[in-house]
């Protein structure tokens, strides 16, 4: 038997997007994950709330809720903070301004009236804003969402670092944004890109992709959040073509756990870059003392 | 339709590690450019018996000495070819280099002078490199007060000044008038990239110098995550077209480098190629209507 999970694992319902809430919730339950991400049309919150209320402990949590489409916030602050409450969820997701067709500087200040908007609200209902890290938003780096979240209470507003968007628009290294952004982390999502030369012209284009086949350093990743402290939900976001859900979320959950567990050889590792941890095996709590150095070790 | 360059175009001689100092001067002139940015290092004390490649035995580079750079200026008065800047190397990112740094400046008849952040990838934290390089960016605005000479912090992977965002972090502490940025579209390929209006409506005046490389992504051997790696300039992830739109936005009024690395060409024809290729995708931004 592999090693329990450190952090719980939850799915983002992109990923059930042809399933009736109850066939959702059944999967998310039978593949062993033990979080939702929901992120839907208001219409469907009373159906999956009567469907969890069914299922009682078996239910999946539902971790944040959050309204398409995912660049928008088509939902007003009170109805958003309902819904939540309705599911259980401790977090209401809220996407940056865009940045096309708008400044710098009103793109800026109204994602800061959002949070306001927002974070005002969720605080009288007990609730957390959680602002996603996102492309094509005005908050697609660490460093962005930090000159954002900084006029706020990690308390009341924080945020989704999302390592499968920042293969987009936005990485900063891991290790780098997640001591920038620190308590403000919320929720970590996980989807994968690849690039590829376009058909029409000379810049690079992309499309989604398995998490094994892309820019996401998986490895890196979860090094960088075990020495960051972190301990909340990882979310799969995993759009790649091609898989049943089923399918993808078993095959996600073992790859998952096996960078979780940091199995040496296996993930996603990249040798030719070093793992930028830093911590010596030896120190590390999660190993047996006197564990042989690994080949090549740093230091 | 002769296209004309809407901002002075520059070539940084880290793109021509083949070429001695002389044969560049000429190369980058006949090629068609206004300016060539002189990248300031030693040569490694070492010597391999490598051929020379990028990074590697460069022929090109002018070291740090008043004797050297009054050459190189005497070069460039010869043929008219301005000199954009220099990209000074890593013993002028610490105080101790800040007086040598304007010396060379002055020898080499230079407006612009490149220095970089502390470095982030070799463990040091976020908060000690951002100090550090809040430190440096002081004691060198302080000293370019006294000079006609700004200092530009290069966007760089690996550094805390990665992205627009960081860069703006710590630049916005300081007057625009002495210290501005190198804004690095290939650099932020690497880390760092914010869609390009982020970045230079965030910067605004303190975008004082702009290079242009490229990077593309690429799945190696035997791992899972993919790689970044040099691409030449008409190949790979930097939106030439959009940048050159969202420079116009913000009223850009500085160069535009030429720092392709990608190798792909032999160098005397990637000079003109690139040339072409820039002036060809300023026409398309302008004529896009954006």
């Amino acid at each position: 038997m592999s090693v329990p999970a450190v952090w719980p694992l939850a799915v983002h319902s992109a990923m059930l997007s042809n399933l009736a809430p109850a066939d959702a919730l059944a999967l998310v339950s039978m593949q062993n994950y033990h979080g939702l991400f929901w992120q839907g049309d208001p219409d469907t919150i009373a159906a999956l709330g009567h469907q969890r209320s069914i299922m009682g402990e078996s239910a999946p949590v539902v971790t944040t809720v959050s309204f398409a489409p995912d660049d928008r916030n088509p939902v007003d602050p009170e109805d958003a903070a309902a819904a939540a409450e309705t599911l259980g969820a401790t977090g209401v997701r809220i996407s940056g301004a865009p940045i096309r067709g708008q400044t710098y500087a009103e793109a800026y200040d109204a994602t800061v009236r959002l949070c306001e908007a927002y974070s005002q609200v969720a605080q009288r209902r007990g609730l957390r804003v959680l602002l996603h890290q996102r492309w094509g938003t005005l908050t697609t780096s660490a460093s962005q969402l930090h000159r954002v979240l900084s006029n706020f209470d990690p308390l009341v507003v924080g945020c989704v670092y999302d390592a499968g968007s920042m293969t987009i628009e936005g990485y900063e290294e891991y290790r780098i944004g997640l001591e920038i952004l620190g308590s403000y982390v919320a929720d970590v999502h996980i989807a994968n890109t690849r690039h590829f030369p376009s058909a029409t012209g000379t810049v690079w284009d992309w499309e989604w992709s398995p998490l094994s086949d892309g820019l996401l350093d998986l490895q890196r990743l979860f090094r960088a959040l075990r020495r960051s402290g972190y301990q909340g939900w990882i979310t799969l976001a995993d759009r790649s073509p091609g898989q049943s859900a089923a399918a993808l979320l078993d095959a996600d959950r073992h790859t998952l756990q096996q960078v979780i567990d940091d199995f040496e050889g296996v993930g996603s590792h990249n040798p030719l870059r070093p793992l930028d941890d830093h911590v010596d095996r030896a120190d590390r709590s999660d190993r047996a003392p006197g564990a042989p150095l690994e080949v090549g070790a740093r230091r | 339709m002769t296209a004309v360059a809407q901002w002075p175009l520059s070539a940084y001689t880290i793109a021509l590690p083949h070429m001695t100092p002389e044969e560049a001067v000429d190369a980058v002139k006949a090629a068609g450019y206004d300016g060539i940015e002189w990248s300031v290092h030693f040569h490694g004390p070492d010597t391999s018996r490598q051929p020379t490649r990028l990074h590697r035995n460069d022929r090109c580079f002018v070291e740090p000495t008043a004797k050297a750079l009054g050459h190189v200026r005497r070069l460039c008065d010869r043929v008219g070819l301005q000199i954009s800047g220099l990209g000074l190397g890593g013993q002028f990112n610490r105080r101790e280099g800040i007086q040598q740094a304007f010396e060379l400046a002055e020898i080499a008849g230079s407006r612009l002078i490149r220095i970089q952040a502390g470095h982030t990838l070799e463990g040091q934290s976020f908060a000690e490199a951002y100090e550090a390089s809040v430190r440096l960016c002081d004691a060198y605005s302080r000293e370019a007060v006294h000079h006609d000479v700004k200092v530009v912090l290069h966007q760089h992977w690996g550094t805390a000044t990665a992205s627009a965002s960081s860069l703006y972090r710590l630049l916005s502490q300081f007057d625009p008038r002495h210290i501005g940025c190198i804004y690095d579209p290939g650099n932020m390929v690497v880390e760092g990239y914010e869609d390009y209006r982020i970045g230079l409506g965030m910067l605004r005046d303190y975008v004082a110098h702009v290079h242009l490389k490229n990077v593309r992504y690429a799945h190696g051997l035997m791992v899972d995550a993919w790689h970044r790696e040099w691409a030449p300039l008409d190949d790979g992830l930097v939106d030439l077209r959009y940048l050159f739109s969202a420079l116009e936005e913000i009223g850009y009024g500085g160069w535009i480098v030429m720092s392709d690395v990608g190798e792909s060409r032999e160098e005397h024809a990637m000079l003109r190629h690139n040339h072409q290729f820039l002036l060809h995708e300023m026409a398309k931004a302008r004529g896009s209507g954006e």
